[in-house]
């Protein structure tokens, strides 16, 4: 292709407006001309400019002059319409003059990725609804199904018990796509699988092809998106329990990695008689769903509950080993949300809030004793904050808590503080100021914990400083504008996507250390996200048509495979390190396990996923 | 009071009005430039839909539809327009200060740049330009509240992507494209 054809093309490439061989024939072009790779780099800056103009808000005086206008008052008036604006005395005088106070410019959430205030484009919800219609349609086999299914599961229970303590082995068994089972039978065999949502249930998936994808939780359960796989236990690579809530009844379940022992957790997360799916979309709801918290020793999981349907949500633990469930004492009434486990699960830590304070308390699991750490974050300028972002440090010998607070994509502070002496001391302030993002790591600084946050200039993304618990911080950008960035596993790099419009951007990679910045690929998604492999020492990444895997041993020769098209969600394996799932939603659309070093890959299933893929191990 | 039906919900006016007056509005104001054209234009829009409402199906998409009136309504203006010598942007905050050869981004800032390279724009353009990275619309919309075919929504976003970035260096080197 020419340089002049390209040029037609590029607005669409930028848009993934195009059919595959068109986008193929243009990236090729982009690699070898940098007349047209800058025109891209320009379109991209112009639509990240363009998308945070300020939005402009009409002054209060508009809509008086609207409602008691002549000709408004005309159209109503041939409807007959009564009392609605008869409150609107003002005459209406459609005459230009100066208004001093004529609309303003304000900033309002606004432009191609956020743009709440405008309805065409509201996110979709969890996709329940549509996912119910088709429940109704078909209640009479789902009940039929269910009822095979706890039969199953008593019949199952008997003799799938000892496999459970059994050690783990990996299988190899190269097979081709095993369709996917309608239901789980027995217990799943033992190894390493990947766990996956897909219409409105989790499905668990072997790394050979072997045993095909199976249908984890029980078909008269919708399982909604923040479910969570137990940590690992030592000398494990994957956890071998599941929690999720159910959409359909409001509850919290687990289960185990193999698909047996489906425990309901008999804590209503909501008031009785108050049809769930009414309340998923609030803000109790909201928080209800976002809670679900393993304890770092996956002995118990922490969530919450709003039993008495007062919108003040209270925390409950629930310990595996006894089946027993407790409300945390509060300090009194108001609403939890946000809990955090402390790395030696002893601790839980939580945002409270009440009387319009915003706080955070901690609850000592062995002598029961609750703290409040801070009675409420928000400053007297800011006065809308909130407690955007709460972990632990990672040092078990000081217990201590890091937080975030402002608005989002406006933090405004980063606090630290210890937890658990007596007079407590005043929190530390980290930073203070305007950001658009900031991501805590345990394992940054050299394990000692780290943040990483991104400036703003003029309300536009702009550079990414690496505040530590100690307050002192390190610039790794500079005249960047940096939209996105994370955390290798293991705190050594962090990966950002720079100028990114149309969901694309030029993904670079930092080493925390020696600040050295290294530019990998010009158009890279902004979903799905590059991924870390556990160890932090491979990137996976897409850029609408390839997939590539950088390794930080050679930086600077990102490796495509052979596997090309749409990626929808990409998860490294947890237990070996060149395993790569891809799933895809165009021309090859399935779930593929990649083997990256050998760059050959295995069809799992021919339907498409998307993100979370998380791991799981059976015993 | 006067209800109209459409396939999300039953909306009175003043609802109408509510919800929609700031996308309308912001739309509207980037579009012509102006901010006290933009309050004319706004309420125009609206009374423009409030008498054709009744008459319209239920299926409507009231918002594709009200970007519509809105479009056409600035279009209109901006036709009448057209003769007068465009002077951009001079309702801003602040008045540029006349300092010959100093750095145009420190006179307009970047926001300002941006406006005034926009205003450059043809109009067709700058509407698809707008719904696209201001409101978020998708191809399918803009084809919808433009009337036009998607093809052409991909063939404006080209056309107006090349000439505002033609538009928006010109004026960084300190002159306007012709």
């Amino acid at each position: 292709m020419k340089c002049e054809q390209v040029k037609e093309f590029l607005s669409a490439y930028l848009d993934s407006q195009l059919a595959l061989e068109e986008r193929e024939a243009i990236a090729m072009h982009l690699q070898t001309c940098t007349e047209c790779s800058n025109m891209l780099v320009d379109f991209r800056y112009f639509d990240t400019l363009l998308s945070s103009l300020p939005r402009v808000a009409p002054d209060a005086s508009l809509r008086r002059k609207n409602f008691s206008s002549a000709e408004y008052k005309e159209i109503a008036g041939t409807f007959s319409i009564s009392a609605s604006t008869s409150d609107l005395t003002m005459p209406f005088k459609h005459v230009r003059s100066y208004d001093p106070t004529r609309p303003y410019l304000v900033a309002l959430p606004g432009g191609q990725q956020t743009s709440p205030a405008f309805p065409l484009r509201r996110p979709t919800p969890i996709g329940r609804y549509t996912f119910y219609r088709r429940v109704n349609g078909l209640r009479v086999m789902h009940l039929l199904l269910a009822a095979i299914l706890l039969l199953t599961i008593g019949m199952g229970g008997f003799f799938a018990e000892y496999l459970w303590q059994n050690h783990d082995t990996v299988a190899h068994n190269p097979a081709g796509i095993i369709p996917p089972e309608g239901l789980l039978q027995g217990p799943l065999p033992a190894g390493m699988r990947f766990v996956f949502l897909r219409d409105g249930a989790l499905w668990s998936a072997p790394i050979d092809g072997g045993s095909g994808i199976v249908r984890l939780t029980p078909t008269n359960s919708i399982v909604a998106a923040n479910w969570a796989v137990r940590p690992a236990f030592p000398g494990h690579k994957a956890g071998n329990m599941l929690a999720y809530i159910d959409l359909q009844h409001g509850l919290v379940h687990t289960i185990r990695s193999d698909g047996q022992s489906d425990t309901t957790i008999h804590q209503p997360l909501l008031k009785s008689g108050i049809q769930p799916t009414s309340l998923w979309d609030t803000d109790t709801g909201a928080t209800i769903l976002n809670s679900l918290a393993w304890s770092k020793d996956g002995s118990m999981l922490a969530f919450v509950a709003d039993p008495q349907g007062t919108g003040l949500p209270a925390l409950y633990i629930y310990t595996l080993s006894s089946g027993n469930i407790y409300a945390v004492p509060l300090p009194g009434k108001g609403g939890v949300s946000y809990p955090v486990w402390s790395p030696d699960s002893i601790r839980i830590a939580f945002a409270f809030e009440h009387d319009g304070w915003r706080g955070i308390v901690d609850y000592n699991i062995q002598n029961h004793g609750i703290l409040t750490i801070v009675p409420d974050v928000a400053a007297p300028e800011h006065t809308d904050d909130t407690i955007l972002g709460l972990d632990w440090s990672p040092d078990t010998t000081i217990p201590a808590i890091t937080w975030s607070v402002g608005t989002l994509g406006h933090i405004h502070s980063i606090w630290w503080q210890r937890v658990g002496i007596e007079g407590a001391i005043a929190p530390r302030n980290l930073t203070k100021g305007d950001y658009i993002q900031a991501i805590y790591s345990q394992a940054g600084h050299n394990g000692a914990g780290s943040w990483q946050v991104i400036t703003s200039q003029a309300g536009l993304p702009g550079d990414i400083k690496m505040v530590d618990l100690s307050a002192s911080y390190t610039l790794l950008t500079y005249g960047r504008q940096v939209n996105m960035a994370q955390w290798s596993p293991n705190g050594e790099y962090i990966y950002y996507l720079d100028a990114v419009s149309s969901e694309m951007g030029t993904l670079h990679i930092i080493n925390t250390a020696t600040r050295v910045d290294t530019i990998i690929d010009l158009n890279v998604t902004v979903d799905p996200m590059p991924v870390w492999s556990p160890d932090g020492q491979r990137l996976a990444y897409s850029t609408g048509t390839h997939i590539l895997v950088v390794n930080m041993q050679a930086i600077n020769a990102a490796q495509p495979l052979k596997i090309q098209g749409l990626a929808t969600a990409l998860s490294w394996s947890a237990s070996l390190p060149n395993q790569l799932v891809i799933a895809l939603s165009d021309g090859q659309q399935g779930i593929y396990l990649v083997d990256t070093q050998h760059d050959t890959s295995l069809q799992l299933d021919s339907s498409n996923a998307r993100g979370p893929i998380l791991w799981t191990q059976i015993p | 009071m006067i209800r109209v039906e459409t396939k999300e919900k039953s909306w009175s006016f003043e609802e109408i009005y509510d919800e929609y007056k700031t996308p309308i509005y912001n739309y509207v104001y980037h579009l012509v430039g102006d901010r006290e054209q933009a309050d004319d234009l706004t309420q125009d829009t609206f009374l423009k839909a409030f008498r054709a409402l009744p008459k319209m199906d239920a299926n409507l998409k009231l918002s594709a539809w009200l970007y519509r009136i809105a479009t056409n309504t600035a279009y209109d203006a901006l036709r009448r327009r057209k003769l007068i010598a465009w002077l951009p942007w001079q309702d801003l905050d602040h008045e540029p200060a006349d300092v010959e050869g100093a750095d145009p981004q420190e006179i307009y800032g970047t926001t300002e740049l941006v406006r005034a390279a926009l205003c450059c724009m043809p109009h067709q353009y700058r509407s698809a330009l707008l719904l696209y990275t201001q409101e978020g619309f998708s191809y399918s919309e803009i084809a919808h509240t433009l009337n036009i075919a998607e093809s052409g929504v991909k063939m404006y976003l080209s056309r107006a992507r090349q000439s505002f970035r033609e538009h928006y260096r010109a004026l960084e080197q300190g002159g306007g494209a012709k």
